[in-house]
């Protein structure tokens, strides 16, 4: 799972690039009204990475686990399909998406799909294995798994604040 | 942080006032520099109108502010403060005084960023060398529109004729 431990790593980093430079600095849609919906959309995606940031480069997930894993992966994918479909509205009034931000988000896809791909080739036969979730670190530097520990806590803390902002635009 | 700038020029304040007082003239002062896009604006200001617009950080990073006017006191000045936008508080007071030569157009910005976005040092850095450079552009484009309109006291009326 090293491969795929690098490839979230980067994934990570241009995510955080994302919710920092577009959705703060440049847009700043938790203090938008019509990006209400993207919010919650994105709140979303707290739980999910920080799941994945935890998962991928610490543990194996064999049986039912395993197919856990390929639930959250299917899940972001529909995450990421709601987000493409309120994104029109949520920024209309800005003049639509940054091109900086529709780039990011077509290199963040093509690394999703990177990342999906490195997971299955790495299992081997994890769906197969008696149901099993265990401790056994990719072969990563420590540093990265330790930088994405405080990546996992930060994207979670994302989310909240996102839904909080989301249920604070609703009032 | 504040800031404060300061042009001379040479057309009556009422004139200067009028040009100034016209959103869509924020667009013709930033005309040329690519950093700048007008959103939407509510119009002639008043207290409680708003304008929006985009500026370009280091030429990628687009950011979308919105202001809403606080202050109206024509001919002598008017200013706007922060709605929406990256600072923790923005505020731009626009004074004009009526000199021997003309008019003294000066700027006067209380500018923080939160802490997150670096603060002071952020400030010091970053947003203080931009916004000069803004305002610089800001000052030669009005000294050309001044300087090219070749007008006197009806002079307002022939800087709108530029757009």
């Amino acid at each position: 799972m090293s491969v795929a431990a690098y490839i979230l790593f980067i994934l990570g980093c241009l995510g955080a690039a994302d919710i920092l430079l577009y959705h703060s600095v440049s847009h700043g849609i938790r203090s938008h009204r019509a990006s209400r919906l993207e919010l919650i959309i994105h709140s979303l995606r707290g739980p999910i990475y920080s799941a994945l940031f935890i998962l991928v480069p610490n543990f194996v997930m064999q049986g039912s686990f395993f197919w856990l894993l390929i639930g959250i992966f299917a899940f972001d994918v529909c995450i990421s399909l709601g987000d493409f479909v309120v994104e029109r509205a949520s920024r209309e009034f800005f003049g639509g998406l940054p091109t900086g931000e529709y780039i990011l988000h077509i290199v963040l896809a093509m690394l999703f799909g990177a990342l999906v791909t490195s997971v299955f080739y790495s299992v081997g036969n994890w769906a197969g294995l008696p149901t099993r979730l265990a401790y056994e670190p990719a072969a990563v530097p420590s540093l990265l798994r330790v930088i994405m520990v405080f990546m996992a806590v930060s994207v979670f803390g994302s989310g909240i604040m996102d839904l909080m902002a989301a249920r604070r635009l609703t009032k | 942080m504040q800031f404060q700038f300061e042009q001379m020029i040479a057309l009556p304040r009422t004139t200067v006032f009028a040009f100034h007082e016209d959103p869509e003239h924020l667009a013709l002062l930033h005309h040329g520099w690519s950093a700048f896009r007008m959103i939407h604006h509510d119009g002639r200001l008043h207290p409680g109108s708003r304008t929006w617009f985009e500026t370009t950080i280091a030429g990628i990073l687009p950011v979308v502010m919105g202001f809403e006017h606080t202050v109206y006191e024509p001919p002598h000045r008017f200013g706007e403060q922060l709605i929406h936008g990256p600072f923790r508080k923005f505020t731009h007071i626009h004074e004009f005084d009526e000199v021997s030569m003309g008019t003294m157009v000066r700027d006067l910005l209380e500018i923080e960023l939160p802490w997150y976005y670096g603060d002071e040092l952020g400030m010091q850095f970053f947003v203080a060398p931009m916004l000069k450079r803004a305002f610089k552009f800001r000052a030669d484009t009005l000294l050309k529109l001044a300087q090219s309109s070749g007008i006197d006291h009806r002079g307002g009326q022939q800087i709108e004729g530029l757009q």
